[in-house]
């Protein structure tokens, strides 16, 4: 077990790697009465296409959310009762590259850490089981159908790529998981849920040896080689459509509006690169921007106008997202506005403050036990550890951030997903 | 477990509760005035703190306001308008970097309370009164955020639900107002509204970090110390009281899922003697994985994806609501209602009662863990006495079944509401 301490951002933790693979992380934090567990699987919803074992499987879409639902099965009854009666409170999601079971609790943490251990390394589906979780994700599906932010986001990934499965909903539809079975989760278990392919991340006030010991008790020793995932062939930064638009019962037009920019590279290179692309999301279009001023005073945003830089496995994008009559007319302004500062600089102050803020932003997030344990384990898996991110503030310069505005806010590469009201039929 | 609260009288009518709390690296305040909620202050209410932030002498528009927070290590001020109840808390809310954090000879703390008194008592003006463009602005703004209440079904069904139960009533009237009370909104209007909450409405102020209640109220204490004239005033919510006949209302929309729910009468507020038993109830009959209403509803009977009820612990409403297939309206209903007969015949097994008892401890002291929680809690005590997060621990480790029982047989099921596509 390894102790690193970071004293630039008041934090430490506890590391180990067990000889199966799996790692384990304890965030010690004084004073808290909740303690939190977060059991990372590397497997997504872009995870349909892989080989393994010499065998190539395709999976239906949504499979790895499927599995999530029934990992709370367990040959003796539900996982959940268990944890219930120790006053935990679990949950689970999936993302596109990542499922991930968590509790919170107060009490008896090592007795509810051993129940998510055993969790998720027993698979126990049956075709009776599955079949009666059909209903349930079908109505999740019907609620996100209904949600107009998850439509314009998914839109937006949907023209962004031509064969890549992030275009796909995370869930699956509704038609498609119907061909879901138990031989299918068993195989997507099989391949994917290994100790190797994980990670443990504990935060509060714990005894952290124990910790460990635990996870080397129940997570098993299975070392077999990992699958060979297949996301198709390498996609174009350019998008597949320019624009999308759809219709639903909303007040006013929503959109997404996205850049793809090249994948980073690996280890401190994707850390400094999310810094980069905040960097320059912000000098473009954040809060203190002079075009947000702009839009805002002129009403063409309001204070839910976001911007961002995004990264799911190669998949990286600046977005901007938001309400607005004019989707078309911030595409364009936020073009202009590139070219200006591409063509001007960045003022020098503006630059500092916004270090500054991204600075102070990002070790506030250090309270938050969720951020914590999601962001050890993402970057865990792209093989960086995020605790260093303070080091990436020495690093950066203007440059950089020109660097990644020159080469991504253009004109070819600009996706835009409108979601519009519904016109009412007379 | 101890919270740390303190309590401090600034001025006449202004409280500042202050939690010493040393574990997290953001410190954090809001600063409510409050006023019974009406339709009539509604909407300036809601516009107020948002024109406030548009500008003031020293940071004359929002790009100079960011840059200010910027500077300040990314702290956040944000506008707050809540309703505990028919009580109206409008002012903002405060996120930054504690002091130990920045670089030394460098503070936060006492730079975001300055910014606050500049936008509070240094708004850029016109003539005497707000600049014209900004409550324009604003305006619109607000209408978009009122309008977009259509957007989650989920929240939307629950409004109109409200609506319809509470018919009359202030707490029918939604937290920012109704659209159709923006346009008429005049930028003189606006202002006399914020210098009456100014000087006479009572102010609470919540603040978690790590500075001494002394410190903290001797850093809040100029914003208060001239022009004040606090003038009490009644601040209590009517008990909500349920109707004979059970009513229906139906709504279509073009949406994939629809939305039920169920609006009862408990009788029961946050000051109540069964209030700890209301929370138990709540436990058994909805909260968690483990809840009869996620039990036999979700897993048993697949007809949703989520099934909860929640209550108003102000008014005395509980609200169950769903998201089901248009054609399992009649499934869901029967079967919400056959786990609350569960509940009134005294089908609650000890072990059921035993996992709802260590829910409610573990989510009553995990509140100490999250500022926006207790500030939530303590802004709440402020206008309804009642327990302590300790004091409920307390009182619900010692309740029988007889208790939940008795609840469920106080609730009076009086409203039903039903959302549903155009195909449907």
């Amino acid at each position: 077990m390894t102790e690193r301490v970071f004293p630039r951002i008041g934090e430490r933790y506890f590391e180990e790697t067990l000889p199966n693979g799996l790692t384990v992380r304890i965030v010690p934090k004084k004073g808290f009465a909740k303690k939190r567990a977060f059991l990372a699987v590397n497997f997504g919803s872009v995870d349909t296409a892989f080989s393994f074992e010499g065998k190539t499987y395709r999976m239906p879409d949504g499979i790895a959310h499927y599995l999530e639902h029934k990992m709370f099965d367990l040959p003796e009854g539900d996982a959940m009762e268990r944890f219930a009666q120790l006053g935990a409170y679990p949950n689970a999601f999936t993302s596109y590259d990542m499922t991930a079971y968590y509790f919170t609790c107060t009490e008896q943490f090592e007795e509810n850490l051993r129940i998510l251990l055993e969790m998720v390394l027993t698979p126990y589906f049956t075709e009776e089981s599955v079949e009666k979780e059909r209903g349930i994700i079908a109505q999740e599906i019907r609620m996100y159908e209904d949600n107009a932010q998850s439509n314009v986001s998914e839109a937006l990934y949907d023209i962004l790529l031509r064969h890549h499965p992030m275009r796909l909903p995370i869930a699956g539809t509704v038609e498609g998981i119907q061909a879901i079975t138990a031989r299918m989760l068993y195989d997507c278990y099989d391949a994917f849920y290994r100790p190797c392919n994980m990670m443990l991340c504990v935060v509060g006030e714990v005894d952290e040896r124990n910790v460990i010991e635990i996870a080397k008790e129940l997570s098993g020793d299975d070392c077999r080689p990992l699958p060979i995932r297949d996301y198709g062939p390498a996609e174009s930064l350019l998008p597949r459509q320019a624009l999308t638009e759809k219709q639903m019962e909303i007040s006013m037009p929503t959109f997404s509006l996205g850049f793809r920019c090249a994948p980073s590279l690996s280890g401190m290179e994707i850390l400094k690169r999310e810094l980069v692309g905040d960097l320059a999301a912000e000098i473009l279009a954040g809060e203190s921007s002079p075009l947000y001023q702009r839009l805002y005073e002129a009403g063409t945003i309001d204070g839910d106008f976001t911007v961002g830089y995004e990264s799911v496995k190669d998949i990286c994008l600046l977005s901007m997202n938001g309400d607005s009559e004019d989707p078309l007319g911030i595409r364009d302004a936020i073009l202009e506005e590139a070219e200006r500062i591409c063509r001007e600089g960045i003022d020098e102050g503006f630059f500092r403050r916004l270090l500054r803020s991204c600075l102070g932003r990002r070790t506030r997030g250090l309270d938050s036990f969720e951020g914590i344990c999601y962001r050890s384990c993402a970057y865990y898996f792209d093989r960086v550890d995020f605790f260093r991110f303070p080091e990436t503030f020495d690093a950066v310069s203007k440059e950089d951030v020109l660097e990644l505005l020159r080469e991504s806010i253009v004109p070819e590469r600009a996706a835009l997903s409108i979601v519009r009201q519904k016109m009412k039929t007379p | 477990m101890s919270f740390m609260i303190t309590t401090r009288t600034i001025a006449p009518g202004v409280t500042l509760h202050a939690l010493k709390s040393e574990k997290f690296k953001s410190a954090c305040f809001s600063l409510n005035f409050l006023h019974p909620h009406r339709r009539e202050t509604a909407v300036l209410d809601a516009l107020v703190p948002s024109v406030l932030l548009r500008g003031s002498e020293q940071y004359p528009h929002i790009r100079s306001i960011s840059s200010r927070l910027d500077e300040l290590y990314g702290a956040s001020v944000g506008t707050l308008v809540r309703c505990k109840g028919e009580v109206k808390f409008t002012g903002f809310y405060a996120d930054f970097i504690e002091d130990e954090f920045v670089p030394e000879g460098e503070a936060v703390f006492a730079p975001v309370v300055a910014f606050l008194e500049e936008i509070l008592y240094h708004p850029l003006l016109e003539g005497d009164c707000f600049c014209a463009d900004f409550v324009e602005g604003e305006k619109q703004n607000l209408i978009n955020a009122i309008e977009a209440g259509l957007n989650n079904k989920r929240s939307y069904a629950v409004k109109q639900m409200l609506d319809r139960m509470c018919q009359g009533s202030a707490f029918a009237v939604p937290r920012l107002g109704y659209a159709e009370d923006v346009p008429g909104v005049s930028p003189e209007q606006l202002w006399e509204h914020y210098q009456k909450l100014l000087r006479s409405d009572r102010v609470e102020i919540f603040y978690s970090g790590r500075l001494e209640a002394d410190t903290v109220a001797a850093a809040f204490a100029p914003l208060f110390r001239e022009g004040r004239d606090y003038r009490p005033q009644s601040l209590t919510t009517p008990i909500y009281c349920p109707v004979e006949e059970l009513r229906s209302f139906t709504e279509t929309l073009d949406v994939n899922q629809g939305k039920l729910v169920l609006g009862l009468g408990t009788g029961i507020t946050a000051d109540c003697a069964d209030y700890p038993a209301l929370l138990l109830f709540q436990a058994v009959f909805s909260s968690g994985t483990t809840s009869k209403l996620f039990q036999n509803v979700r897993e048993k009977r697949s007809l949703c994806y989520y099934v909860s009820a929640s209550f108003d612990k102000y008014k005395g409403i509980m609200l169950i609501s769903s998201g089901i297939a248009f054609d399992k309206f009649e499934a869901a209903k029967a079967a919400i209602l056959e786990e609350l007969e569960a509940c009134r015949r005294g089908e609650i097994s000890p072990a059921e009662l035993e996992t709802a008892k260590r829910q409610c401890l573990s989510s009553m002291q995990g509140i100490q863990d999250s500022p926006p929680q207790l500030d939530d809690f303590y802004c709440g005590k402020a206008i309804l006495p009642c327990l302590t997060p300790e004091e409920l621990i307390r009182a619900i480790g010692s309740l029988e079944k007889e208790a939940v029982v008795q609840v469920a047989r106080t609730l009076q099921l009086d409203s039903i509401y039903f959302l549903k596509g155009e195909e449907a």
